[in-house]
């Protein structure tokens, strides 16, 4: 069944790296997003698996089969690799009906008329567009030009489908409904969906893998909920999660008893990891989700800088010693600028950056010292 | 003009349309002074050149004369004219076509665009401005003694000739082709009559109007006549109608026509003639070859040139000519504008061109321009007016304007191949 | 002030007054008065109502005064009846006359030679011209920058001046009567290459062809390069094979330049005289506008000359329509302009690469090059082909090379022919500018108020100018000139000017079109916002944005106008620009001298384009397609 690997896969523009030694195992029947910012190098890697952009070096295996490898010289044509491909601009072809659109493909394939109009029509049907069948594109609105898209791309049951930012065009109800179709689309058919974003929301909420990427660079590669909870590095945990993540600047000092002391902003504060760890520097970052800091009676002093009630939750931003930290807090409190509220830590996510390499050191509690 | 009487007329061209109908007898040019005063070219006929120029200078004064022609020598003549008399001139040069469209442009919206012309293509000029009294006819009083009458009306200033000529492949006086065409059926006829020459090169008539006048007076009485003997001299018996010719010129054009090929410039192909096989023959500017023998060095310099043979000058060593015509002449003409501002000038100045002077201050050097003034000194190595007269084809304006019509026509046939 | 004062507000309110009366009364005048006034409001408005009134003068009159001339009875013709006269004689005898077979040998006959002519021309110019574009912006043809530069210089060149070079390239021995000369390919390989492909039909049509790839490659480029190179990925990854793909999808979107490509070089080519004059008639080929040209210059048959030129007129404007309909379909093709933002290079593959790269350079090399090259080899030689006779002679001595032209010095002593360049760059400068204006501001028009009527209209019109020959619509304005009331344009260079706007109009408002197709509106309505003028919008916002596109419809109108004579001669006396010198050189045989004005048009047309190039980014390559 269909599994893609990519090994050391490389792509290099001149003196530009778009893709730097990328390693990767797309599993089957997964639906793997391609996450990161714009120029990180997503889209190349997907047109590289799908055939439209040529390695440098590298190899890429899709079921089984090496369709690209630059030691042994291969390069399988994207016809043959069959993978179906939505592009961002969906690319309908302006002097074809929609209907023409979506039975290109499968007149490539040879199939008889009759099987091919049961397949549109079966498409049309399941993307609700029975209406425009016989429009061309120009006729079509952005959602209705995507879901022709869409059909278009699915018409021959690829095994493998990739997805180049396709909901970046449409209105943010659509999108969301839009998202839903999708995940219920990878459910019915099957398939392997490779899905490029640069919007975090849309990888967590539709991958069971999401592929984080900077400058070329694989980030982190793992379930959307692992990149959440233990991001590997500051890029990742910033990039995930909305709001984002605080990051506090602290020095941390090994204590006795296996806790450390962790001191930022004038207040010291004693974290428990959850597991051994080396410390390499005292510098390091604290990473608190807002939904672990906690208004409290009790606790940490600090001023509200601003309330941002949304009905179900509320974030509140606050103030300590001039440190803006952000809070997430279930239901709704609207807090008075400047009113001082004092705050804590709570639960076990706590994450310790490593501020000179950035990347992630352990997880843990937090606990206000006791003076 | 005349003046338009549209709606009826309509009407008869839509019932006719197709019938050749609806043709009217138009009249005729010139007639339009008869009991008027005189013109200023009758006037200016009865004065001497110098009373002339003391008119035309009363006249212009500090003004200038427009003068418009497409020959490169006229500039040099009218810079003469000017230093000879004082009267400012200035030449608009174009090429004929141009000349032509600017002409009936201009006398036709009644405006004044020159006061002298010198034109070449007879049946331009006699139809479109001859015809409708756009030029005037000017003799010179001189002209009675120095100009043949038939070069008068109209009043031609410069001839040029055009002439057979074929690559002898010997640059010595006895090569091996001597009196290789002695009959002009030669260049006609079939491949199978004896002494055929295959393939003589001609500037197709569909770009050159002189061409194409060549051919219109072939079928007038004179060179019929002419044909018919060369014809019976040539095939020994005498030419019987035959239905697809009117008569024996359209045989003879259309023989040639269907027998030639066609060049682009008169100039290459005289060189090509030099270079090319042995016995190849064109019919081109006899100004391009003597043009090829005074100047051309090196590779098809003096030698090579002497490949060329000329039938019409080759046969004279023996008195004899090309049976038929060895080549034709068309003509420069010089004539007064109707609305001329300075019609005066414009008389001194035709009077001056068909001097000796005037003639040979821009072209008396160069071999292949003849005056019509027997008076002027010719080129050395060429041969005077009144023998090429007698050998070549002359145009005539109203003749080919006359012929023009169904020669065209005509010709058109055997352009295709 | 003081007293002045409630006096002006007394003064207002009365006119107020005055205004609220007039509106109640004539309230339907008033609202026909208002809604012009929001009409004209836009500028795109005023811009198409101003061309449509210009363009309606400058190219209706002389096409009605055209087809007038095919119904009248010219001087001349008066064995039709009297001059002035109606008449359907020259459309009756130019169609159906027997005598002679005149219909077939006049009119038929040429017509299928120029039309044939004019359809291998269009199909070897358009695969030539198309694949070049392809291979440019699809495939990893190396070589790119140089085939780009290079492969536009046909154009550049008089497309005699290939003709030209056809002949003594292939000429040869073989031939009959003094066409039997050795020629390059003779003299270097021996080959005696068959009559008919040295003179006729085929060298006319290949030549022309050659002449007018450069079209093809850049409309068919301007469009290859603006389209979604998606479109094609897509049918890759449905399986489609690579045929497949040129023919289903390609093809078809680059249809509306491929028509407008054959449009202009149908009717370019239909229209030529000086190649089928130069290659036709040695091999005895008459096409329609040989025919044309000597009907209309003998007095006897002008009538029939312009309805041939009507004829030739309306090949030309069913191809438009044609067009027309295929462009304003419902399979609206402005999706083509879509950013692709990676094009994957098509390989040409291990054996195809190094043999295509060859094949173009070679023919690059060979019509392009070798030309050129032969023109500034033979200005040097004193025997044409004889490369032992170089001499600087014809470009430096101060002794007169012909006797028969007035002060033919040395070209670089020769006032004549540099006055007549500067005048030729004046002229071509002066008409790129306002062909190249006009071309925006339509372009702007058509692009703002898209598929309207008076967008159709005047986007359609600015085309005719290209369609009516050149020869027909110098008269025109000739006798224009000679009216009491423009008398003033007689032989001036206004005139000139207006003519060659005029005539060249055509590339430059194709690619005002385009640029400004591809320009999306909220561009120009984010400086409605802020209130910038509309002469500010497009000099600080429009034209900076499509600044390369847009010079290079200026750069289009120069080089046509540079090499033009036809259109030009008849308007001018013959020393006044360049062409005309050089018609008057070769008319006395002056092969250096000739050759080397060619030289300097080309020349000069190059420098020009590199040096807007270097300047702007624009180049001719980049013009029509945008």
């Amino acid at each position: 069944m269909p599994e893609i690997i990519l090994e050391n896969v490389t792509k290099r523009w001149g003196k530009f790296v778009g893709v730097d030694n990328l390693n990767m195992v797309i599993k089957d029947r997964g639906f793997v997003t391609l996450l990161g910012p714009s120029g990180c190098g997503k889209t190349t890697t997907l047109r590289m698996i799908a055939g439209l952009e040529t390695p440098t070096s590298g190899r890429i295996i899709i079921d089984g089969v090496t369709v690209f490898d630059s030691e042994k010289g291969i390069n399988i044509s994207p016809a043959k690799r069959n993978v179906g491909f939505l592009f961002q601009n969906y690319a309908l072809w302006p002097h074809m009906t929609v209907y023409q659109n979506i039975a290109f493909g499968l007149e490539n394939l040879k199939w008889k008329k009759e099987d091919i109009k049961k397949r549109v029509d079966e498409l049309l049907k399941m993307l609700k567009i029975e209406e425009f069948v016989a429009r061309y594109p120009s006729e079509l609105s952005g959602g209705q030009q995507q879901r022709v898209a869409i059909a278009r791309t699915l018409a021959p049951n690829p095994k493998v489908l990739f997805m180049d930012e396709p909901l970046s065009n449409l209105d943010a109800k659509l999108r969301l409904e839009m998202r839903t179709e999708l995940k219920r689309l990878h459910n019915e058919t099957n398939s392997t969906f490779v899905y490029v974003t640069h919007d975090q929301l849309e990888a967590m909420t539709l991958a069971t893998e999401v592929c984080l990427m900077k400058n070329g660079i694989l980030q982190q590669y793992d379930p959307p909920l692992t990149v959440y909870a233990k991001p590997n590095n500051l890029f990742v945990a910033d990039f995930v999660g909305n709001p984002a993540m605080n990051f506090i600047d602290a020095k941390a000092t090994k204590r006795e008893d296996g806790t450390y002391s962790v001191i930022f902003a004038g207040v010291e504060t004693i974290f428990t990891p959850n597991e051994d760890f080396e410390l390499p520097s005292e510098n390091v970052v604290l990473g608190v989700r807002p939904e672990y800091i906690e208004i409290a009676k009790k606790g940490i002093k600090a001023k509200v800088y601003s309330t941002l009630p949304a009905g179900m939750e509320t974030t509140v931003k606050i103030n300590v010693n001039d440190d803006i930290l952000t809070s997430v807090v279930f239901g709704i409190i609207d807090y008075a600028v400047d009113e001082k509220v004092h705050f804590d830590f709570k639960g076990n996510g706590i994450i310790l950056f490593d501020k000179e390499t950035s990347n992630r050191l352990v997880d843990g509690s937090l606990a206000i010292a006791k003076k | 003009m005349k003046k338009k009487n549209t709606l009826p007329f309509v009407l008869v061209a839509m019932l006719l349309a197709g019938c050749n109908g609806g043709t009217k007898p138009s009249t005729s040019n010139g007639g339009t002074s008869e009991t008027k005063e005189p013109t200023v070219v009758e006037l200016a006929h009865e004065m001497t050149y110098e009373q002339l120029i003391a008119k035309a200078k009363e006249e212009v004064g500090a003004n200038t004369v427009k003068v418009m022609g497409n020959s490169s020598q006229l500039v040099t003549a009218l810079t003469k004219f000017t230093e000879e008399t004082g009267i400012k001139v200035e030449n608009e040069k174009s090429g004929d076509a141009a000349l032509y469209s600017k002409l009936s442009a201009a006398f036709q919206a009644k405006q004044y665009v020159a006061d002298m012309v010198l034109l070449q293509d007879g049946n331009m000029l006699q139809s479109t401005m001859l015809k409708p009294g756009y030029l005037q006819n000017f003799i010179p009083k001189e002209a009675a003694d120095t100009i043949a009458d038939d070069d008068t009306v109209p009043m031609a200033a410069v001839y040029l000739n055009k002439v057979f000529m074929y690559n002898n492949n010997d640059a010595s006086d006895s090569h091996s082709l001597k009196k290789y065409m002695t009959n002009v059926w030669q260049v006609a006829g079939k491949a199978s009559d004896k002494g055929h020459i295959a393939t003589p090169s001609f500037k197709t008539p569909s770009t050159e109007n002189v061409n194409m006048n060549f051919l219109a007076m072939l079928t007038s009485d004179e060179w019929v006549a002419k044909l018919e003997t060369a014809y019976e001299a040539f095939y020994g018996k005498k030419y019987t109608a035959e239905k697809d010719y009117p008569n024996i010129g359209y045989k003879w054009i259309a023989e040639f026509l269907t027998n030639s090929q066609a060049h682009s410039s008169d100039g290459t192909a005289c060189k090509d003639a030099a270079k090319g096989k042995t016995g190849s023959m064109a019919l081109v500017n006899y100004n391009k070859i003597k043009e090829l023998k005074d100047t051309t060095e090196g590779d098809f310099g003096k030698e090579k040139v002497q490949n060329l043979s000329l039938p019409a000058i080759e046969l004279d060593a023996t008195n004899e000519k090309v049976n038929g015509f060895a080549g034709f002449c068309y003509k420069m003409y010089s004539m007064v504008a109707a609305n001329a501002k300075y019609p005066y000038a414009a008389c001194a100045l035709v009077s001056y061109i068909t001097s000796k002077a005037g003639f040979e201050n821009a072209w008396g050097t160069k071999a292949g321009y003849y005056s019509t003034n027997k008076t002027t000194s010719i080129a050395s190595n060429d041969k005077e007016l009144a023998w090429w007269k007698d050998r070549l084809v002359i145009e005539n304006p109203e003749i080919v304007a006359a012929n023009y019509e169904d020669v065209s026509m005509f010709v058109s046939q055997y352009e295709h191949k | 002030m003081d007293e002045t004062l409630p006096l002006n507000e007394n003064q207002n309110n009365s006119s107020n007054n005055n205004e609220n009366n007039e509106k109640k009364s004539l309230s339907t005048f008033g609202k026909i008065l208002n809604s012009l006034k929001s009409y004209f409001s836009k500028p795109s408005n005023i811009i198409l109502v101003v061309f449509a009134i210009i363009l309606a003068i400058t190219v209706l009159i002389p096409l009605v005064y055209l087809l007038y001339n095919t119904v009248t009875i010219h001087i001349g013709e008066e064995r039709l009846g009297d001059v002035g006269a109606l008449t359907l004689d020259h459309w009756a005898k130019i169609f159906s006359e027997k005598k002679f077979n005149y219909a077939v040998n006049a009119f038929y006959l040429p017509l299928k030679n120029s039309v044939l002519m004019a359809i291998v021309a269009c199909i070897i110019s358009v695969c030539i011209g198309g694949g070049i574009a392809w291979l440019i912006t699809r495939s990893d043809f190396p070589a790119k920058k140089f085939i780009s530069l290079v492969f536009v210089f046909p154009y550049i060149m008089p497309s005699w001046s290939i003709a030209m070079f056809w002949e003594n390239f292939f000429k040869n021995t073989g031939l009959e009567g003094i066409q039997a000369q050795m020629g390059m390919l003779q003299s270097l390989t021996g080959i005696i290459t068959p009559a008919n492909l040295v003179y006729g039909f085929w060298p006319c049509a290949i030549c022309l062809g050659i002449h007018y790839a450069p079209f093809a490659y850049i409309l068919i480029g301007g469009i290859l390069r603006n389209m979604d190179a998606n479109l094609e990925e897509a049918a890759t990854i449905l399986k489609a094979s690579r045929f497949k793909i040129l023919y289903r999808i390609t093809l078809p979107i680059v249809m509306p330049a491929l028509l407008s490509t054959v449009l202009l070089v149908f009717a370019s080519s239909v229209s030529s005289y000086t190649v089928p004059a130069f290659l036709g008639t040695k091999g005895g080929l008459i096409t329609l506008s040989l025919k044309m040209r000597q009907l209309i210059s003998s007095p006897q048959y002008k009538g029939q000359g312009y309805v041939l030129a009507t004829i030739l007129m309306l090949f030309s404007i069913i191809i438009l329509m044609i067009n027309q309909f295929v462009t304003n379909s419902r399979r609206s093709f402005t999706t083509v302009t879509g950013k692709s933002s990676q094009v994957s290079l098509v390989k040409l593959g291990k054996v195809g690469k190094p043999v295509i790269t060859a094949l173009v350079i070679f023919y690059a090399a060979f019509f392009a090059i070798v030309p050129l090259i032969s023109f500034a080899l033979e200005s040097f030689l004193e025997v044409s082909g004889n490369y032992s006779t170089f001499t600087t002679y014809y470009w430096t001595t101060t002794e007169v090379t012909n006797t028969y032209i007035q002060n033919s010095v040395g070209i670089l002593h020769n006032k004549e022919i540099w006055s007549a360049f500067l005048n030729s760059l004046l002229l071509s400068g002066a008409c790129a500018l306002i062909a190249g204006t006009c071309g925006i501001l339509i372009g702007y028009g058509t692009a703002k108020r898209r598929g309207s009527k008076l967008a159709n209209f005047v986007s359609n019109v600015a085309f005719l100018p290209y369609l009516i020959p050149a020869m027909s619509f110098a008269t025109i304005y000739l006798i224009i000139s000679y009216t009491p009331t423009f008398g003033f344009l007689n032989g001036s260079l206004l005139l000139l000017i207006i003519v060659g706007s005029v005539k060249f109009l055509p590339f430059a408002s194709r690619s005002g079109t385009n640029a400004m197709l591809q320009l999306s509106n909220e561009i120009e309505e984010a400086a409605v916002i802020v209130g910038v003028p509309w002469w500010k919008r497009m000099t600080r916002v429009l034209f900076p944005i499509q600044k390369s596109s847009f010079i290079s419809g200026y750069l289009l109108p120069f080089v046509s106008c540079m090499r033009e004579l036809t259109l030009f001669v008849l308007l001018t006396g013959s020393g006044t620009i360049l062409t005309a010198v050089l018609e008057n050189y070769e008319k006395y045989d002056c092969t250096q001298i000739s050759n080397g004005i060619n030289l300097i048009i080309i020349v000069s047309v190059l420098a020009i384009n590199l040096l807007v190039n270097k300047l702007t980014g624009a180049s001719i390559d980049k013009g029509v397609g945008g």
